[in-house]
């Protein structure tokens, strides 16, 4: 276990290191793209042998224990695939070897994050991950005026992350609930707390912008802070705002004339997505969020690289009127409508079945809910169609693109086959995905972070647990798993 | 476009002056008929004043359409040797590229030309060139094309290198090294200001939609349940009294056109004052009226081009005449143009157009560098001077350039094959062959030639010739039942008679009613809800002819065949007594001296007399009939305007049958045998069937000649089929004459089938003469063939006719589909599967498209691009005077539309027409295939063939 | 019953491994000929269609009204099963043997039509996925299944308007298609929820009618709601009014897709599953009024309508509308044979007449010869009641296709979209006030806005 561990972090870092003494960004890009590769694999052999090797000098007390959430422990596999995907598809560029070091540098810190379970080392890993893109957007004069955007959120975000922390640690469970609410909030982001995310989507490189955000570390550390959910008062408003994010950014997207504006919109509804199902008082939906998140992660990785492909071939992509020969890029064009769709749901992937929970979840607890996510998935899908035929038909003119290369062509390959397969075959990534499993479980070993912050909910839902009358199962199991 | 805004003595403003601008425009508007008149004309006919060359690269600049086959295409035929190296080599040097200059290193820009030329490579731009100079091997390794000495030789120049490297380092160092000299040498670009098209964009996708829905309204021949009101009040009129109703359209962009349209109507304007009115508010000065009508009118020139062409020639739309004229149409389109305008500025932010990058290009440097690899010329060749000229001698070879010599040298290639063929042929002579017992005089129409070519390889004692298929008689037929005429002559030529069909027994009165019912359910339900609603609970009879129809085409349509009543026997009524006129008040019918002088001429120019007529002359008219197929027409006889030109070679063998014409004829010195006797026949390209006509009136005498002759169409029509079937995919390339039939009967009847035959494709010679030139000689079905005699005609008369006649004919077709196969978006119609009939008129793709004109990419998609080889049997002295005298030849022979030939009658040399005179020609190739029969030659071959001598035509034993 | 269970999972599967096969070859390099993917596509439907009707016999032979055939669970979760299965019963016998026999056919006539085009594979791959999609709508034993197959019609309907992929037109009409789909998919999935959120199974099954369906909810609001949602998921994809703008564009693909999409099936999936939520319109009087008040002012809009147009392909698919709308208005009034009657014959008719609409010229040359006149200037009938003063306007109304565009697009969408337009600059200059920059960033090319509009 502690083996897969180290190298499914050491490989992001020997790789950012030897990427970053590159010379040629061909051989920054391979060399980073063996470090992505050894990252699965470490973090691979850390899901699926968890007891494999031999835990000594007392490292694994550091780990969250993976029989808790056994969902939890493929959290670095998905965060070590978006990288590998993210870097394997990186267009060459003189920038390339300083870019992939950071990229992976960001990758290093959120499996860290997404393993150890500590809640000040999460904070700590919060900040540090968005310490390389920050120096990313400040070293191109391009993008230095959104590096000040970034940090203006980001920093907010990191202190009120360690002031949750601390404050949970105090007992201060209220402030420390609306702190931690907050830091999700500017790195979900959701709106109105939103800006800077299309901004950096535009201005940084899109390898990086993958890694630091389709993870989502924001809906991670929401289920970390509050593992059961959270209280019924505090969860009808974070439902509220999330909704609106999704159908708000959904309709933003519509709008939009540059493809990576609309990505951005379109990466944080569905993020937003996640977070309503992960606020949402329903199990279904917590599965369905679970779910979305990792689909989301990873198609959108593919679909997000594909435009990268794209404008690496093509330069800026604009989103008014027709700027793709079809004829001469048939399987980029496919890449990017069957991963863009997937990520929205298209039937036989896993963005359906997200979908189906998501929506059947929320059919049980609010109609009005359920409609807002319909809402926002329908725009969502109407976008990406526009941005397909918008960048990959229309006309008969090109300026000499080339189709996908092998080696994108493998790894988009792969990645449209595992979202295929996962589709057809769903119960292999729902069951372990299951919210209910997990918590029973998991009952008599709560991981420490999760009890340091959730003690918030225990206090705001009893308080709840006087007036409500809604589900008030659901709401005592949740209850049970915390007091046992 | 302002040129004329310049040109003394025109009018200043005013509604002259907009009239002279639409003249102006009104030429660069296609000029396609409605779709059941369609004829082959030169889709760049307008332009003849110009070179063939000129001509294309202004239709490039005006309209984007492409000027020859794209660089991958002439890279293919580089590739399967169609262009071979010695065609690149004489191109160039009759170009006078010189060799002696030496650019960089030891390389001449002869060498540069010729390697560009010989080895196609795609120069990407912009970004596209970025990554491919990042993620591919262009600075890593050699261009694959480079040869091993190049690659040495390059390497070699390179005197840098520290020898300890390895070999892949070097080239690696040396191709950046080169790479960067170059990039150093691009020349900064001169900022070009970018002509603002989103304006006109944006005032196009408002103004379109609606243009088009008004133009195909008002166009309607009979679609349409509801037709336009007040439609003979001309277009503007019938829009203005539609837009000036109340309750005006929602639409935000049309608010304010009521009141526009109630003003004019108010102050009584007409189209003029209307458009002079529009023209207005755009703020449009009399300075720039041209540029402004030429852009409109060309924005939509489908449908700007219909309303010309029925302006002209209202009697070719195929119901009733609309009352159309372009100032209508432009008054319509510039008072939208206004309202839109209008719109947008009220509604549109002021907007910076988006920056322009001003960085050099470096798709040059990549170029020149690519192209110094081949050369291997390393990157110590180029000092800053000698990279600056380089690249300008590269840049100044572009694209278009390049394709301009490629074509050249893909005629070439074409040209020697053709000429040294025909000379080879000619020498090896021919043996004596009896005296022909039938003639067959078949349209000159290229797909005549394999048919002709197997009859005379089946029989020594037939003989073909070739007559323009209306053979003479410029008429309008009126077939038996059918509704109003149609002109069955070429379409420059207006018919003064109309022949009818007559049936022999008066139809019973009310007998076919039925028919009409049930030819009315076809179209049940496409406008009425409820006898929709009725024919769709009846609609699962629906399901057997799609059925039938779809599984088994040609059985479906042999029994629709049988169930169908047999049409009676008839008659053509040809004789006129006195000068009555038909309903249409044309003359009805020919009388014995106009009878007379069509025979006379037709066989005057074929060289036919009283001592070379055979017993049996057969008049072979064609047509070809399809499913499915608005483009029918185009696959018809183009000698009878689009029509199945059978009816015309039944009226010659009447009329040359008629004992008073015989004797006419008499008085004139053409005495026809009496022993000679005519039949017409019907000869459909697409399924190869043979129709004969007025069987009953031949002779008893001529019943055993009648009998061998259609046992030897019968043959002849399966071996025509098998050689067709060569070129279709979906036929076995083994397959046998009686399954080519069955295949190509099968192909006319399919609704599915976009391709019922090839129609003139792969079209590329003609040859004027007398048959003996080419009989025996292999031409796979790509020559029109003229039968013409000098040994008749010592001063060229029957010629100048000929010429004047045959020549645009020929050209047009040719010309129709080079431009078609070249650009087959900008000129040609695109592809069969989307196309929709509107208004009976022309073809759109899906609801709302510009009128699509030219011919469908299914048509041409075998066609070689090349201009018409056209070889004369004359004396080049008579060539010269024809062309001098005729305007029309002289711009299309001088202006290289056409290459022509002389082959002289007297010594048999040739001489190839090059810039404004004859010159010798001499063959560069030897050897002829000679083959038993044509099958030897095509059997197992797709592709398109070279010439054969077939020895069973001539009767020569191997 | 082996052969109907058999039949009916074929049906689905038959051409979802076409579809593979075609799209693994195609991605792998090595797309099959033409001669072999017709085969390959060409048996599927054959062995589909003889399956089903061998099923068809069986099930009249053994006197069974309805035959399920479960397919286990797909995927559960603690509180969620989504369970698979398929139901032949009297309404989707008729319609699955139907679509197979189209579909089937239409890749036949195909094989030649598209013959060397360079999209072939393209359009075979996409017309089986539509087959398999079609017969999971019919076959569907649950909502929630049906759902899958009705988004893969609306996919491959997309993707084959916009077939010719090198023209804008195709690209934007393919667009406005999938942008009326999701719209009405909200209603769709609105629906299912609603069934969800009621506490009624979104399966089909015995609800005591000829037919099966999905029960009614038992409260009368919640089953108008749910009825009026189904209504609106079926107004996209057949195009009732006034959403059906999207129809005359969508000729712009081939067309026998054109046929079998817009003529035979796709434009009849949502009568089916009207009839399967017949019980709830049965239940919700209201609801039923409403598809009976749609489908007539479509009835009328598309008569009209149809009968300006001057191209054969738009006069089609506007009779084609107003025929859907006659059905369902016979839905509505709860005529359930009838309309399944209705829609298996306009299907063939039209079918029929949409391959063969290229034959206009001859036809109408055909039908003139056979009347011995010129064909009389139509617009006798109804029209010449009407007082001569609004004629011209109703003219003009219908020639304009009923305005329906330029107040859903002009007007309403129109505002909506400069509404977020003013929002989405908002964001901007509050980015670029932050960065500290003087101007923002290179605006948007207005452009846009009358790009989008798809015409």
């Amino acid at each position: 276990m502690l083996f897969g561990w180290l190298i499914a972090l050491a490989g992001p870092v020997v790789g950012a290191l030897l990427a970053f003494r590159a010379t040629a960004p061909r051989d920054a890009r391979a060399r980073a793209s063996a470090g992505a590769g050894a990252g699965v694999l470490g973090s691979l052999a850390l899901w699926l042998a968890p007891h494999g090797a031999p835990d000594f000098l007392g490292f694994s007390a550091l780990l969250a224990s993976s029989d808790s959430e056994g969902w939890a422990a493929a959290l670095p596999a998905f965060v070590s695939a978006i990288t590998l995907t993210a870097v394997a598809m990186s267009p060459l560029g003189a920038d390339l070897p300083r870019t992939l070091a950071r990229t992976l540098l960001v990758s290093a810190c959120s499996v860290a994050l997404v393993t150890i379970d500590d809640p000040f080392a999460l904070a700590t890993l919060w900040t540090l991950s968005m310490v390389p893109a920050w120096l990313e957007l400040r070293s191109e004069a391009r993008s230095r005026p959104t590096a000040k955007v970034f940090a203006l959120y980001m920093l907010p975000s990191s202190v009120a992350m360690m002031a949750a922390a601390f404050l949970g640690q105090r007992g201060a469970h209220e402030m420390a609930f609306i702190a931690a609410a907050l830091s999700i909030g500017l790195r979900g982001p959701v709106f109105p707390l939103h800006s800077w995310f299309p901004a950096f989507v535009e201005r940084a490189p899109l390898s990086l912008v993958v890694v630091f955000a389709a993870p989502q570390l924001a809906a991670f550390a929401h289920l970390r802070a509050w593992p059961a959910g959270l209280p019924e008062g505090y969860a009808e408003a974070a439902t509220t705002v999330a909704a609106s994010t999704a159908v708000l950014a959904a309709l933003l997207g519509a709008v939009q004339t540059r493809a990576r504006r609309g990505l951005a919109y379109l990466m944080m509804s569905q993020m937003a997505l996640v977070t309503v199902g992960l606020s949402a008082s329903s199990d279904v939906m917590h599965v369905g969020a679970r779910v979305t998140w990792m689909l989301v992660g990873l198609a959108t990785t593919g679909y997000a690289m594909t435009l990268g492909a794209l404008e690496a071939r093509r330069g800026p992509l604009g989103l008014d009127g027709h700027h793709g020969n079809f004829a001469r890029i048939p399987f980029l064009a496919t890449s990017m409508l069957v991963l863009g769709l997937a990520s929205v749901g298209l039937p036989c992937t896993l963005g359906h079945i997200s979908e189906e929970l998501l929506v059947t979840g929320a059919a049980a607890a609010s109609p009005g809910l359920a409609l807002a996510m319909i809402a926002a998935i329908s725009i969502n899908v109407a976008n990406v169609a526009r941005t397909y035929f918008a960048l990959c038909t229309g006309t008969a003119k090109h300026e000499g693109e080339r189709d996908l290369t092998r080696r994108e062509r493998l790894v988009l390959g792969v990645l449209v086959a595992a979202i295929i397969a996962a589709g057809v075959l769903p119960d292999a990534v729902v069951r372990p995905l299951d919210v209910r499993r997990g918590v029973t479980h998991g009952a008599r070993r709560s991981s420490r972070s999760a009890v340091l912050l959730s003690a918030a909910t225990t206090g705001g839902g009893r308080r709840v647990l006087g007036v409500s009358t809604h589900a008030p199962e659901l709401f005592l199991e949740r209850g049970e798993s915390l007091v046992r | 476009m302002s040129a004329l805004a310049h040109t003394p003595g025109l009018p200043v403003t005013g509604e002259p002056r907009l009239d002279a601008a639409i003249q102006h425009a009104a030429h660069w508007l296609p000029a396609q008929a409605p779709l059941h008149g369609f004829v082959h004309h030169n889709t760049l006919h307008v332009y003849e004043d110009h070179t063939f060359e000129e001509a294309v690269r202004l239709a490039y600049e005006r309209f984007g359409a492409q000027p020859y086959l794209s660089e991958e295409a002439f890279a293919g035929h580089l590739a399967s040797g169609r262009i071979r190296d010695v065609d690149i080599d004489t191109v160039l040097r009759d170009e006078g590229v010189s060799g002696d200059e030496t650019l960089a290193g030891k390389v001449s820009e002869h060498a540069l030309r010729r390697a560009r030329l010989l080895h196609p490579f795609e120069v990407p731009r912009g970004p596209s060139l970025q990554w491919w100079l990042e993620e591919g091997n262009a600075l890593r390794t050699f261009h694959p094309a480079a040869t091993p000495s190049a690659r040495a030789a390059f390497l070699q120049s390179d005197r840098v290198a520290s020898p300890g490297e390895g070999e892949r380092a070097r080239t690696e160092a040396a191709l950046r090294d080169l790479f960067q000299r170059l990039t150093r040498a691009v020349p900064t670009p001169t900022p070009n200001p970018v002509p603002d098209t989103a304006t006109r964009q944006a005032v196009n996708a408002l103004v379109h939609p609606l243009l088009i829905r008004l133009s195909a309204a008002f166009l309607d021949q009979g679609v349409a349940h509801w037709s336009m009101p007040d439609r003979d009040r001309g277009f503007y009129e019938a829009f203005r009294a539609l837009y000036t109703l109340g309750a005006a359209p929602p639409d935000p962009w049309l608010q304010g056109l009521r009141a526009t349209l109630q003003r004019q109507s108010a102050a009584g304007m007409d189209a003029h004052a209307a458009a002079l009115a529009a023209l207005e508010s755009l703020g449009v000065g009399p300075e720039g009226w041209d540029a402004r009508v030429e852009e409109s009118l060309l924005s939509l020139r489908g449908w700007a081009g219909m309303m010309n062409v029925l302006e002209h020639a209202p009697d070719k739309a195929p119901v009733r005449a609309p009352r159309t004229s372009l100032v209508d149409y432009l008054a319509v389109q510039l008072t939208l143009e206004a309202q839109a305008v209008r719109h947008l500025e009220a509604h549109r932010a002021p907007d910076a157009p988006p920056p322009r990058a001003s960085t050099p290009d470096h798709a040059i440097a990549y170029e020149g560098f690519v192209l110094a690899q081949l050369l291997g010329l390393g990157p110590h060749a180029f000092d800053d001077a000698a990279a600056r000229t380089w690249l300008a001698r590269v840049a100044a070879f572009d694209a278009l350039e390049r394709r301009r010599v490629l074509q050249l040298a893909y005629e070439r290639r074409h040209r020697v094959g053709v000429l040294d063929a025909a000379l080879a042929h000619a020498a090896l002579g021919a043996p004596q062959r009896p005296a022909p017992r039938a003639q067959l005089i078949c349209c000159i129409d290229d797909r005549e030639e394999s048919f002709r070519r197997h009859l005379e390889e089946r029989s020594l004692e037939v003989e073909t010739l070739g007559y323009a298929g209306f053979f003479g008689i410029a008429m309008a037929y009126l077939g038996h039942g059918e509704i109003r005429p149609r002109p069955m002559c070429p379409v420059v030529v207006t018919p003064k008679h109309v022949i009818r069909e007559e049936a022999l027994t008066p139809p019973k009165a009310r007998a076919a009613l039925a028919h009409p019912a049930l030819l009315r359910a076809r179209h049940a339900g496409r406008t009425s809800l409820v006898r929709g609603a009725f024919a769709s609970f009846a609609g699962l009879a629906s399901t057997v002819p799609l059925v039938a129809r779809t599984l088994f085409p040609r059985a479906a349509a042999r029994l629709v065949g049988h169930t169908q009543k047999k049409p009676p026997a008839t008659r053509l009524h040809l004789v006129r007594q006195g000068d009555e006129r038909g309903p249409d008040g044309l003359l009805d019918g020919y009388s014995i001296g106009e009878m007379a002088d069509v025979v006379a001429g037709a066989l005057r120019t074929m060289g036919l007399d009283a001592a070379t007529l055979a017993p049996l002359v057969v008049l072979v008219g064609h047509g070809s009939a399809s499913m499915n197929n608005p483009l029918e027409a185009a696959y018809c006889c183009g000698a009878c305007a689009g029509g199945f030109g059978g009816s015309n070679a039944r009226a010659f063998a009447a009329m040359a049958n008629d004992p008073r014409v015989r004797t006419e004829l008499g008085q004139r010195g053409l005495a026809i045998p009496d022993a000679t006797w005519f039949v017409g026949t019907y000869h459909d390209t697409c399924d190869d069937s043979v129709v004969y006509y007025d069987l009953d009136l031949a002779p008893d005498a001529l019943a055993a000649d009648l009998t061998w002759l259609r046992a030897l169409l019968e043959s002849a029509r399966r071996l025509d089929a098998q050689e067709r079937c060569r070129r279709f995919d979906a036929a076995p390339l083994s397959i046998g004459p009686d399954a080519a039939l069955s295949h190509v009967e099968a192909r006319a009847s399919d609704l599915a089938q976009p391709r019922p035959e090839y129609g003139h494709a792969t079209n590329a010679v003609c040859v004027v003469g007398p048959r003996a030139r080419t009989r025996g000689l292999f031409l796979d079905r790509r020559a029109f063939l003229v039968s013409y005699d000098a040994k008749t005609d010592p001063n060229g008369q029957a010629l100048r006719g000929l010429l004047a006649a045959v020549g645009p004919v020929c050209a047009g077709i040719n010309l129709e589909y080079y431009f078609s196969c070249v650009d087959n978006e900008a000129y040609g119609c695109g592809t069969k599967l989307p196309h929709n009939v509107t208004g009976l008129i022309g073809l759109m793709n899906g609801h709302a498209s510009d009128l699509r004109t030219g011919l469908a990419k299914q048509m041409i998609e075998i066609h070689e691009p090349v201009r018409l080889l056209t070889i004369i049997e004359a004396e080049v002295a008579i060539l010269e005077t024809i062309f001098k005298e005729n305007p029309d030849l002289e711009k299309l022979v001088f202006n290289r539309w056409i290459q022509v030939v002389a082959w002289s009658p007297s010594d048999h040399s040739m001489r190839e027409f090059k810039d404004g005179r004859f010159v010798p020609y001499a063959p560069s190739t030897s050897g002829l295939s000679i083959v038993r029969t044509s099958v030897d030659h095509y059997r197992g071959h797709r592709e398109h063939l070279g010439c054969a001598r077939v020895e069973a035509a001539l009767g020569e034993d191997s | 019953m082996a052969i109907v269970q058999f039949a009916s999972i074929f049906a689905v599967a038959g051409p979802a491994l076409a579809f593979t096969i075609l799209a693994l070859g195609a991605w792998f390099g090595r797309p099959l000929s033409e001669r072999a993917g017709a085969r390959v596509v060409g048996l599927t439907f054959a062995v589909s269609f003889l399956g089903l009707l061998g099923a068809g016999a069986t099930m009249i032979g053994t006197g069974t009204d309805a035959f399920r055939t479960p397919l286990g669970v797909w995927f559960t979760t603690s509180h969620h099963r989504f369970e698979l299965g398929l139901v032949l019963d009297r309404l989707s016998l008729p319609m699955s043997l139907f679509g197979s026999a189209l579909v089937g056919l239409v890749a036949a006539f195909s094989a030649r039509y598209l013959h060397r085009e360079p999209g072939w594979t393209r359009f075979y791959v996409l017309l089986s996925l539509f087959g398999a999609g079609v017969q999971l709508v019919v076959l569907a034993g649950s909502l929630d299944l049906l759902y899958v197959g009705w988004e893969f019609v609306a996919l491959t309907s997309m993707l084959l308007i916009a077939f010719f992929h090198d023209r804008p037109a195709p690209v934007r009409h393919g667009l406005r298609a999938i942008l009326t789909y999701r719209l009405c998919d909200v209603g769709m999935l609105g629906a299912v929820v609603w069934l969800h959120h009621v506490g009624v199974p979104a399966t089909v099954r015995d609800v005591g009618d000829p037919f099966l369906g999905i029960g009614a909810p038992d409260g009368l609001l919640d089953a108008t709601v749910v009825g009026l949602l189904l209504l609106f998921a079926t107004m996209g994809k057949s195009a009732q009014a006034p959403l059906g703008g999207w129809l005359p564009r969508a000729m712009e693909g081939p067309t026998p897709s054109s046929a079998v999409f817009y003529g035979a099936l796709s434009i009849h999936l949502g009568p089916y599953l009207l009839l399967r939520a017949a019980p709830i319109l049965e239940r919700a009087p209201i609801a039923a009024g409403a598809v009976v008040a749609v489908g007539a002012v479509t009835a009328l809009h598309a008569t009209f309508a149809g009968r300006a147009q001057t191209d054969i392909k738009s006069q089609l698919a506007y009779a084609s509308m107003a025929q859907v709308g006659l059905i369902f208005v016979e839905i509505g009034l709860g005529l359930r044979f009838v309309a399944l009657a209705h829609i298996v014959g306009h299907a063939s008719l039209r079918t029929l007449q949409i391959l063969r609409s290229p034959s206009i010229l001859h036809d109408h040359r055909a039908l003139e010869r056979a009347t011995g006149a010129p064909l009389p200037e139509a617009g006798a009938h109804l029209e010449a009641w009407l007082p001569a003063s609004f004629r011209p306007w109703l003219y003009r109304f219908s020639l304009e296709r009923g305005y329906f565009d330029a107040m859903l697009e002009g007007r309403m969408l129109g505002a909506v979209l400069r509404f977020l337009r003013a929002l989405d600059r908002l964001d901007e200059a509050w980015v670029s006030w932050l960065e500290g920059e003087a101007t923002p960033p290179a605006r948007r090319n207005e452009v846009s806005k009358f790009s989008e509009v798809s015409r």
